[in-house]
């Protein structure tokens, strides 16, 4: 009995990822890729690959919760730099112990995440400015303890996070599925998580529903602190350094993925599964850029316009969604 | 009977009328409370050298202050100025201004170039209705991007600029620096274009009600696509002025001017939800961001905590303009 109800599972999960449109991005550039140079799928590529796929993702879960309640973080990437930052400090200039160190590093993140909240829910400043302003504030916070230098961390076994493999698992990529686990049960699988959705869908409607819209979203916007909290100290394991100015482009590139993988910006829309497909594809993408020996200034510019892209997308299908329902609503009053 | 009481709330109104047209100068209040306690503290702050100095400081976010208000009167964002100023800056620097010909090009190209990046913003949010200041941030990063590549990465200068590609940021006139007439006359010449002309008015009306104001008969996608194209060219005559006053540039001088323009945007009163704001009141906003980063330089306050400071000021402004927006709710 329990055979059948996972395989069942298992059909259900194999139809949902192929219903994803990203794959018709994904499968060709994967072909291309692997036709283009034979050292694509080589185990030490595919590692540093994931590792650089999973420094992303991480942030991408909380993101993608954001996202379905239709706002947005544009802090993470200072929030990243931050978390950074505190936790190499803690753990050299002030000899924590390194679990200490990292617990500070994700509670920084958490607490940048949960200001965020604050000022949405409570004060209810617009998120995308709100953000931008924690976002600055941050960044000069991140300058502040270091006085604009990266910080060096000389304890070896710290590293290990970031550079470390669990058999030929890397172990930043070991994290992300962890924390993708954990997101995909919380969206799916418990109240508060479904509530994302319905208050992205419509939020005074949930309101009148009796859901908590501000507990909500100030939950969303705590966890997606915290998802860069991890992201951040990861990163400051793996390059054994705390840089005030290292996530800047980070929240541009999450908001990519996550669009690329059919979240949409007026929220509501989307799933974790798509917006993962989305992150692996741009991860893929960087990575062939990079052997492909693309210019870094290059690659900016080709991200911006694939955001572009991907808005003008998002819009699109909006509008197309919009106008079906219009459709149906039409018959509807027809058959009356 | 009815003689004095009409004459008495005729009275009570004169008075919170009053009140109201003071209480929309606050702006100019703690301006000047500012000006006051920080000449207290540092008598060198009130100096002519260092008045001027801050003004000529300011007169480049003030330009891009100009087009961001414009833009966020009429409901949107553009975070993309600062990479504007850079491109445009860097551009200009790049061509050589040299002999005249070459100077004029380098006053035209870049004006160009700013007008075209605002027209693909426009048309990005005007016609698609896609988020702006997601639109805008993207832009931003190719911009930035092309910038890079077009510098190879790498300073751009001029050796011998002539006298009046030298005089645009570094010339007097009266014994006070051109850049502040540029400024001030940009500043009158956008409160005419509010004030005094239909597309000012469409800007308001779009900025309170878009879909009333496109039920009404305005071409709400043309106007808002002509905002993001004045903001453009402001940032333009900004990123001109910013190379004539450097002429030596790295190429990313001008980012960070996009926030700190919207600080003092939102600082000035201008609401985030679009409909409301006031040109004079923004140079209200520019000029105490000025005054403030002025006086933490003289305070001898290091650059990263300057970088906090604006952060939260910003967050501050926009506490503020979200408390207000609540009270006329209610």
């Amino acid at each position: 009995m329990k055979k059948i109800f996972s395989n069942i599972m298992k059909l259900k999960f194999i139809k949902q990822i192929s219903k994803q449109k990203v794959l018709i991005v994904l499968i060709p550039l994967l072909i291309l890729v692997s036709v283009q140079t034979d050292k694509f799928w080589s185990l030490y590529n595919q590692q540093g690959m994931w590792v650089a796929i999973a420094i992303d993702g991480i942030i991408m879960v909380g993101m993608v919760l954001v996202m379905i309640t239709g706002g947005l973080d544009l802090s993470v990437g200072a929030v990243m730099s931050l978390s950074g930052v505190v936790c190499v400090s803690l753990l050299n200039d002030m000899g924590m112990p390194m679990w200490v160190a990292i617990f500070g590093g994700v509670f920084v993140g958490t607490l940048g995440g949960a200001m965020n909240g604050v000022f949405i829910t409570k004060i209810k400043i617009n998120p995308f400015i709100s953000t931008l302003g924690t976002m600055i504030t941050f960044q000069g916070l991140a300058m502040t303890i270091t006085d604009g230098y990266p910080v060096v961390n000389k304890i070896l076994l710290f590293s290990e996070i970031g550079r470390g493999k669990f058999g030929s698992f890397p172990i930043p990529a070991i994290v992300l599925f962890l924390v993708l686990f954990v997101g995909v049960i919380y969206l799916h699988f418990t109240e508060s998580g479904r509530n994302i959705y319905a208050i992205g869908g419509n939020e005074e409607a949930a309101n009148a529903s009796g859901i908590r819209v501000g507990r909500v979203k100030f939950i969303a916007y705590t966890i997606c602190g915290s998802t860069a909290g991890i992201s951040g100290v990861i990163l400051a394991s793996r390059l054994s350094t705390g840089s005030p100015i290292i996530g800047n482009n980070s929240a541009l590139n999450v908001i990519t993925a996550a669009m690329l993988g059919g979240i949409s910006m007026s929220g509501g829309v989307g799933s974790m599964e798509g917006a993962f497909l989305g992150i692996v594809t741009i991860g893929i993408l960087t990575n062939s850029f990079n052997m492909m020996h693309v210019q870094a200034y290059y690659q900016q510019v080709i991200k911006g316009f694939l955001l572009l892209m991907v808005i003008v997308i998002d819009r699109v299908s909006a509008r197309t969604r919009r106008k079906a329902l219009e459709r149906t609503r039409g018959k509807e009053e027809l058959i009356e | 009977m009815s003689e004095p009481k009409k004459n008495f709330t005729q009275k009570k109104n004169q008075l919170s009328k009053f009140l109201h047209n003071l209480s929309g100068q606050t702006i100019w209040i703690a301006f000047l409370l500012l000006v006051v306690s920080v000449s207290l503290f540092e008598p060198k702050f009130i100096s002519s050298i260092n008045l001027l100095n801050v003004l000529r400081q300011v007169s480049i976010v003030g330009l891009v202050s100009l087009g961001m208000t414009v833009v966020l009167i009429g409901g949107n964002f553009d975070l993309s100025t600062g990479a504007i100023v850079t491109l445009t800056a860097v551009v200009s620097v790049n061509i050589g201004p040299e002999d005249t010909g070459s100077t004029m090009l380098s006053i035209i190209i870049p004006l160009l170039l700013g007008t075209i990046v605002g027209l693909i913003n426009g048309l990005l949010v005007g016609l698609l209705k896609a988020n702006s200041m997601i639109v805008t941030v993207g832009m931003q990063f190719i911009v930035v991007g092309a910038t890079l590549i077009y510098s190879g990465g790498q300073h751009v200068w001029v050796w011998q600029p002539t006298q009046f590609y030298e005089n645009i940021a570094g010339g007097y006139f009266l014994g006070i620096p051109n850049p502040i007439y540029i400024f001030l006359i940009l500043t009158v010449v956008t409160q005419i274009l509010l004030k005094r002309t239909t597309f000012g008015r469409y800007v308001y009306a779009l900025g309170n009600n878009d879909e009333a104001s496109r039920m009404m008969g305005v071409q709400t996608n043309l106007i808002r696509m002509a905002t993001y194209v004045f903001s453009g060219f402001t940032a333009a005559i900004a990123g001109i002025v910013l190379a004539s006053r450097v002429k030596n540039l790295d190429p990313t001088a001008g980012l960070g001017y996009e926030f700190l323009a919207l600080t003092a945007v939102v600082l000035g009163g201008t609401k985030t939800n679009g409909g409301e704001g006031r040109i004079f009141n923004t140079l209200a906003g520019v000029l105490i961001l000025g005054l403030i980063s002025n006086s933490m330089t003289l305070l001898n306050i290091s650059y990263n905590k300057q970088l906090l400071v604006r952060g939260l000021i910003l967050l501050v402004a926009v506490a503020i303009d979200a408390r207000r927006g609540q009270r006329v709710m209610k």
